[in-house]
């Protein structure tokens, strides 16, 4: 399964993302683009989703408009509808299931002046549900939690998992390979400003070119990812520690490494097979 | 100071000494050593001293005159359009005249001024007068309309001589020779030469006799509007040379002179020897410019001649030039010609024996400075915030350099318009000493990084390249670009006029970033820590002992004098001017900085290299940062030791032959300066007045090794990376060797230049104890006086690492282990406090007290340790025929040097403030409440990493919670069933992740909790069936065992929400939500309710009992749901649940009460018993 992608396959594949309804894109997609990996799928559609929310969110979610679907809402539950109100409004409204939820407990939960209650308040609720005393709320945001697979506390601990397990995972090969390496903790202890995921004690060569540093990612890698991780991190490890090495695990669109220009950052799919140690001539 | 008078008498024993009327040795011994024989003394009178150190002067000044008249006629590419003379910028006004020796005091305008031309004048009055028609001498030239010769940027013209008026009859001179020229025009040449010449030098020679007294200074006319063609060049021809044996002297005494270090201006010399042998003149242009014929050196084969003939003498320049600049010379045909010899002999067998791979070149390809923890990290910085800034600091400057280099090569791009924003923004992002420190120091390991990548001229690279385009294109555009990289600065004519142009000049490639950078930031602040950074890496490597290796030595010049060079821009930088300055201004300017300090003392380094044998590694740098200063500066007389000094050094100094080429080499560069103050140039050795004098501080010191005597250290490539400007040398050839028709398309060799990188790292100083001489030191310093060098550096060596390492490890783990620890007890004390509600007592201080003894305890326990290891590390690091005795002076020696290094340091930083900081920050956090319960997860996390051994078997956590979610989502929604089987694999499934994977982080593993609870819950709801007492006991043993700490972490999250709004929540946030609106809900939903209560019966039992839920916990839960309004039939059902949890604890207490009385959770008020019977009531 190929997780290298070329850019018009990419936009291809955004196409097609683009024209799908929201709900089960991913099997629709396996079937159009059967080359591609389950993952790679899954993630270019969480990304999507993900810039999509980006744009639209602060418009669909102005005090105005939450009013207005406060009222759809409790409007709903006098009426004794069935459960899953809220799916529904997100279908109709655009807003993915565990942001309408999050929203509606906002106002739900506002305070006597109309503001907004304590983040720590809202995100402990999300958490934990059964903690919402509006029975009602509390199940239907429940329901809403369960459907979507980008936000709410759920979502967010999978892809904080995601990105533990491939880092875990990449230390795991490095130690096999015995190269030694420093990790994240152990720089933080160490008191540097920038980590990286790891830090070679001893560089080694991929394709003929050395490599200091090696971060993980464990998703899809397309130009405006790319471009924000260069901005944040990448460029930050080039300054300090030279050349290095990032690993989209759910791959990446052809040729981003030119975007670097003289800067050396290589980017894989998997941690090289092929690498150099020093003091091995080969 | 030199009379007019005793310049006369020096110009008339120069002429006598060329005409062979005076011998040569004689002049020798006298500018040897003074002994004045009979035939000098009755020229020179009683002036022989004064004439004596200034006769080189008059030497160098009476030759530039000679040839001037040729040498501006020079057009580089005769193919090119020629310029009109006049409308090129003043470059002719450079050279000290004769006349400028006598001016008393120096002034800003003494190049200017005082143009006596008396040697010009005397040569005026007899004017030759051949009239020999043009038409007749010369074949018919291309006529070309009037044009422009391209102005060239040479700093060699001689004084400002207008001489030939254009009214003057022309005079034919030299020879063309294409097209073919007919053999009678040589004929009619030789014969105006010999009419000509020989008069005209004699006459001159008795008339400068005569007129010595009188002095009158002539007007001469500026030379006007001059028709020039297109024009072809004389050749050079040997029968042609006239004056042959003045001309061999001449060339002696200037060979004797160089080799004596009595020229101060070497490399300006070999340049002008150089332009002398590439000299192309237009036969039209000569008649039309020049009619005269009256100087040893006016005509082209004169010159060509007497170059060829000096150049093959100063055989100890040519054995440190570049192996490229002597392959131009091997192949230039004019050397060929006039000097065949040495070209095929001497300097064929010195090319072939110079070996250009000495110095192993380190490729550098990392161009970007690394992060060093020492250095960088956390610990180097005051403060959270300022640390975080600089990061951000780091990234922008990195950001900005990379934009530059990007972009600076684009024409249209403009530096300020697209980073000053950026920069200033950066520079001062955080206005605190701590951070600009860091970005000082950035900002100069990233110039050194790059000084030391800096590529020299090679045309072997330029071939591939644009350059090397151009080269077949545009050669003349080509020589016009390498001249404005490669040029010396001072050699533009814009030097006078505009002198802030001009020290931006002096910074070529990727040093133009950084100089823009310090201008466009326009932060004093900035600017006085990078003097700062500067000034202390400058100090560190001048005195750095890491110098035995030759790339090691290269390296430290070259960034010395980078150094160097920006600390002379930062410092003089601001005394720039684009004007000219008045005399009144400059003197009002001089008296303003009468008593201002250099950053740096000069003198002292220069002092300090000389007695250690270390000029060859301060003087380039030091000529570095004076070639920047500005005309003002040079007058100070604060400045004025320091150039004796180097003077003196110029003269003097004994170093080895490749060592003493450079340091020459750059001080004549340096002396060769259009501010330097020329008067020094001629004041005798004792004039001078240097003190040398060892002061008692130097000689305690002695360890550095000596270098100005290796023979190894300085190498033809070093030379020209430290001065560039040596490069003009092969270009001059080179560019004669394009034009010229026959040899275009060879002669252009090229040699690749080593450049090896530089780390800079600041040498931690260790905090010093002044020095109170104890009889034990004096023993030990005798010790070692009588040891080889190599063991006392060993034992401070070892000694030095040995601390750092403890020192880091006090830093890294003593330091937070400890810390770690108070910030647990003051966690304990906190707690206390917060249940007497009584904060009294600030507890911080008595506890730093308390840290600050146990890490100095600590320390000195780990310093002990570490010094355990030294007797096996010198025994592998001393000479092995040390005798054991000895060796084991040097184990206690060192072993002491730790300890003191290391107390030394906890001294200085393990102070009560050290641990302030920390705790103070901790305390804060303790009374925000935040963080808590992370630290108190992720700790318990971190510590099954260790014991675990990850087993790939098990499921991915994040993979078991997209299985959890979906699974209740289908039970909830699609009613799918769930087997006993399926749970059970879950369970151990779950169990497996949790317990046997190093991947989980704390946050899935709460994440987990709540789904595995979830899971349960609702299959206690929606398929009760599946679901058996014996099920529910499994997976709450699985809880208790793998949240032991639920309980507590209740209570814990009890703090949290503390600040939330009253009555928004009950206070308990536990997972274990079993009776709350949201699970009566969905047990109003369960279609078989009866079982389903059963179950939650058991699940509040069970969770009780295994200390995950208090008693208390449920009796705030059912109060919650009575608030509510609820269908009877579920209130019912609730009352029967409560009922059942009521009486199961009833059951439990006899046996508790004993076991734990005080116990207030666990207390049995009724208020459950009274809520079960309430629901019961039908007419709720």
């Amino acid at each position: 399964m190929a997780r290298v992608v070329s850019k018009t396959t990419y936009s291809s594949l955004l196409d097609s993302v683009y024209k799908l309804p929201y709900r089960n894109r991913v099997q629709t997609l396996q079937k159009l683009f059967p080359k591609l990996s389950v993952d790679t799928l899954k993630c270019v559609v969480a990304q999507e989703c993900q810039r999509r929310m980006k744009g639209s969110h602060g418009r669909l979610t102005t005090s105005d408009a939450i009013e207005v679907l406060y009222n759809r809402y409790k409007n709903s539950i006098s009426m004794s509808e069935e459960p899953g109100i809220l799916l529904r409004l997100s279908d109709e409204n655009g807003l993915t299931p565990a942001l309408l939820a999050r929203s509606i407990i906002e106002r739900h939960y506002q305070k006597s002046d109309k503001s907004k209650p304590a983040k720590l308040l809202v995100s402990t609720l999300l958490k934990n549900t059964a903690l919402i005393d509006d029975r009602d709320l509390a199940f239907e945001t429940y329901l809403c939690l369960l459907e979507d697979d980008e936000y709410g506390p759920i979502a967010e601990a999978t892809k904080q998992s995601i990105g533990y397990e491939y880092e875990i995972r990449l230390r795991m090969e490095l130690e096999k390979c015995q190269v030694s390496f420093l990790h994240e903790e152990h720089l933080r202890v160490k008191g540097y400003d920038k980590t990286p995921d790891i830090k070679l004690e001893i560089p080694v060569a991929v394709d003929g070119q050395v490599i200091n540093w090696i971060e993980s990612k464990a998703l899809f890698g397309d130009e405006e990812v790319h471009r924000g991780y260069l901005k944040d991190q990448l460029y930050s490890y080039w300054n300090r520690f030279g050349p290095g090495l990032v690993i989209y695990w759910f791959g990446y669109v052809e040729d981003l490494e030119k975007i670097h220009q003289n800067r050396t950052i290589l980017i894989r799919d998997a941690l090289p097979i092929n690498m150099i140690f020093m003091g091995q001539h080969s | 100071m030199l009379t007019v008078q005793s310049t006369t008498c020096a110009m008339a024993l120069l002429f006598d000494l060329v005409a062979g009327d005076i011998s040569l040795i004689h002049v020798f011994t006298w500018l040897t050593n003074g002994t004045v024989h009979e035939d000098i003394k009755g020229l020179l009178k009683n002036e022989t001293e004064n004439v004596r150190y200034s006769f080189p002067l008059l030497l160098v000044n009476f030759l530039k005159e000679q040839s001037s008249s040729v040498l501006k006629l020079h057009n580089v590419n005769p193919h090119q359009k020629s310029n009109n003379l006049s409308s090129s910028p003043k470059k002719d006004i450079l050279l000290p005249t004769v006349n400028n020796l006598s001016l008393g005091s120096p002034s800003p305008n003494s190049r200017n001024v005082g143009n006596c031309q008396e040697t010009r004048r005397i040569r005026k009055v007899t004017p030759q007068r051949l009239d020999l028609s043009s038409d007749l001498a010369f074949p018919s030239l291309q006529q070309s309309a009037h044009t422009k010769e391209i102005p060239k940027k040479r700093r060699i013209n001689p004084t400002q001589l207008v001489d030939s008026p254009v009214s003057r009859p022309p005079l034919e001179f030299g020879s063309c020779s294409k097209p073919s020229p007919s053999p009678n025009i040589r004929n009619v040449f030789s014969q105006a030469k010999e009419q000509a010449s020989p008069k005209s030098f004699d006459q001159e020679r008795a008339l400068l006799k005569e007129k010595k007294q009188q002095l009158t200074i002539p007007t001469i006319p500026d030379l006007g509007n001059n028709t020039s063609k297109t024009w072809t060049c004389i050749e050079p021809d040997l029968n042609f040379v006239t004056h042959l044996k003045e001309l061999d002297r001449l060339s002696a005494l200037v060979s004797f002179c160089v080799s004596r270090n009595l020229i101060s201006s070497l490399y300006n010399e070999i340049q002008f020897l150089i332009q002398l042998l590439v000299i192309r003149v237009s036969p039209a242009k000569l008649k039309q410019a020049h009619p005269t014929a009256s100087g040893l050196l006016d005509n082209v084969h004169n010159c060509v001649y007497f170059s060829a003939k000096t150049l093959e003498s100063l055989e100890d320049v040519w054995c440190h030039v570049d192996p490229s600049t002597l392959q131009q010379m091997m192949r230039n045909p004019r050397l060929i010609l006039f000097c065949p010899e040495w070209i095929n002999d001497k300097l064929t067998k010195l090319f072939s024996s110079i070996k250009t791979e000495d110095r192993i070149p380190q490729q550098k390809t990392v161009a970007n400075v690394a992060f060093q923890s020492e250095t960088d990290n956390r610990f180097n910085f005051a403060s959270d915030s300022s640390f975080q800034f600089f990061r951000k600091q780091r990234d922008q400057f990195c950001e900005v350099w990379q934009n530059w280099k990007s972009n600076s090569s684009i024409p249209s791009w403009n530096m300020a318009l697209g980073l000053q924003k950026m920069i200033q923004s950066l520079v001062d992002l955080r206005r605190d000493c701590v951070n600009y420190a860091h970005l000082a120091r950035l900002f100069r390991s990233q110039l050194l990084n790059v000084a030391q990548l800096v590529k020299p001229m090679n045309n072997q690279e330029e071939q591939d390249g644009p350059l090397g385009q151009l080269q077949s294109s545009d050669p003349d555009k080509l020589r016009r670009l390498r001249e404005r990289l490669i040029n010396p600065p001072d050699s533009r004519p814009t030097r006078c006029v505009g002198v802030d142009n001009d020290i931006k000049m002096c910074f070529e490639g990727d040093q133009e970033f950084f100089r823009d950078f310090i201008i466009l930031a326009a932060s004093p602040s900035f600017n006085e820590h990078l003097k700062s950074s500067l000034l202390s890496g400058i100090e560190d490597l001048s005195s750095s002992e890491d110098v035995d290796d030759r790339a090691q030595f290269a390296e430290n010049v070259i960034a010395l004098q980078v150094m160097a060079k920006f600390l002379g821009f930062l410092h003089f930088y601001p005394h720039a001017s684009a004007d000219h300055l008045p005399e009144h201004i400059f003197h009002h300017l001089g008296r303003l900085r009468i008593s201002q300090r250099e950053p740096i003392d000069l003198v002292g380094y220069i002092k300090e290299a000389f007695h250690k044998g270390r000029l060859v590694l301060v003087v380039p740098w030091i000529v570095s940062y004076l070639t920047l200063a500005d005309p003002v500066s040079f007058c100070l007389p604060g400045f004025h030791s320091a150039l004796c000094h180097l003077i003196f050094i110029y003269r003097k100094a004994e170093l080895a032959p490749a060592n003493a080429f450079l340091v020459r080499i750059s001080l004549s560069w340096l002396f060769d300066q259009p501010n330097f103050p020329l008067t020094l140039l001629a004041k005798s050795d004792d004039e001078l007045v240097v003190e040398f004098r060892l002061n008692h501080s130097l000689a305690v010191d002695d360890q550095l090794p000596r270098l100005d005597q290796s023979k190894y250290l300085v190498d033809p490539n070093l030379i020209h990376q430290c001065c560039p400007f040596l490069w003009s040398w092969k270009h001059l050839l080179a560019e004669f060797a394009c034009s010229d028709a026959k040899s275009s398309g060879e002669g252009k060799i090229s040699v690749s230049r080593k450049i090896t990188p530089v780390s800079a790292e600041d040498s931690p100083s260790p905090v010093k104890v002044p020095a109170v001489k104890s009889l034990q030191q004096s023993l030990e310093e005798n010790f070692f006086q009588n040891q080889p060098a190599s063991v006392k550096r060993t034992v401070e060596f070892v000694a030095e690492r040995l601390a750092s390492n403890v020192v880091r490890d006090v830093r890294h783990q003593i330091i937070p282990r400890l810390v770690q620890n108070a910030q647990t007890s003051l966690k304990t004390w906190r707690n206390s406090i917060d249940d007497r509600q009584s904060i009294n007592k600030d507890p911080v201080e008595s506890l730093c007290r308390q840290l600050c003894l146990q890490v100095r305890n600590e320390s000195a326990l780990s310093a002990t340790s570490a010094v355990a290891s030294i007797e096996s590390t010198l025994t592998a690091l001393l000479p092995n025929d040390l005798l054991p005795q000895v060796k084991r002076v040097c184990v206690s020696i060192a072993s002491n040097l730790t300890h003191v290094k290391v107390v030394d340091w906890i001294q200085l930083h393990v102070t009560n403030g050290l641990f302030k900081n920390d705790l103070e920050i901790e305390l804060a956090k303790l009374d925000k409440n935040v963080n808590r319960r992370l630290t108190l997860s992720a700790s318990v996390i971190n510590d099954n990493h260790s014991l675990v051994v990850h087993d790939p078997t098990t499921l991915a956590p994040s993979f078991l919670i997209e299985r959890l979610k979906t699974l209740i989502r289908q039970v909830i929604r699609d009613a799918a069933k769930v087997t006993g089987q399926d749970v059970a694999e879950l369970l151990s499934n779950t169990e497996g992740t949790l317990q046997r994977r190093v991947d989980v982080t704390p946050a899935v593993s709460k994440c987990l909790q709540q789904l595995t609870f979830d899971f349960l819950f609702i299959l206690c709801v929606f398929q009760p069936e599946s679901v058996g007492t014996e099920t529910i006991l499994a997976w709450v043993e699985f809880w208790s065992r793998t949240y032991p700490s639920s309980a507590e972490s209740s209570a814990m999250a009890t703090l949290e929400t503390e600040e939330q709004p009253p009555g928004a929540l009950m206070s308990n946030t536990s997972i274990w939500q079993v009776l709350t609106p949201k699970q009566l809900l969905l047990l109003a939903q369960s279609t078989s309710p009866r079982d389903s209560w059963t179950l939650v019966s058991t699940l509040l039992v069970q969770l009780i009992k295994f200390d995950l839920l208090r008693y208390k916990d449920v009796q705030e839960q059912a109060v919650a749901v009575v608030r509510q309004e609820w269908p009877q039939e579920l209130l019912s059902r609730f009352a029967t649940c409560v009922r059942d949890i009521v009486d199961w604890h009833r059951s439990q207490q006899p046996k508790s009460e004993s076991s734990c009385p005080d116990n207030e959770d666990d207390v049995d008020d009724g208020l459950l018993s009274w809520l079960s019977w309430f629901c019961a009531q039908d007419d709720l």
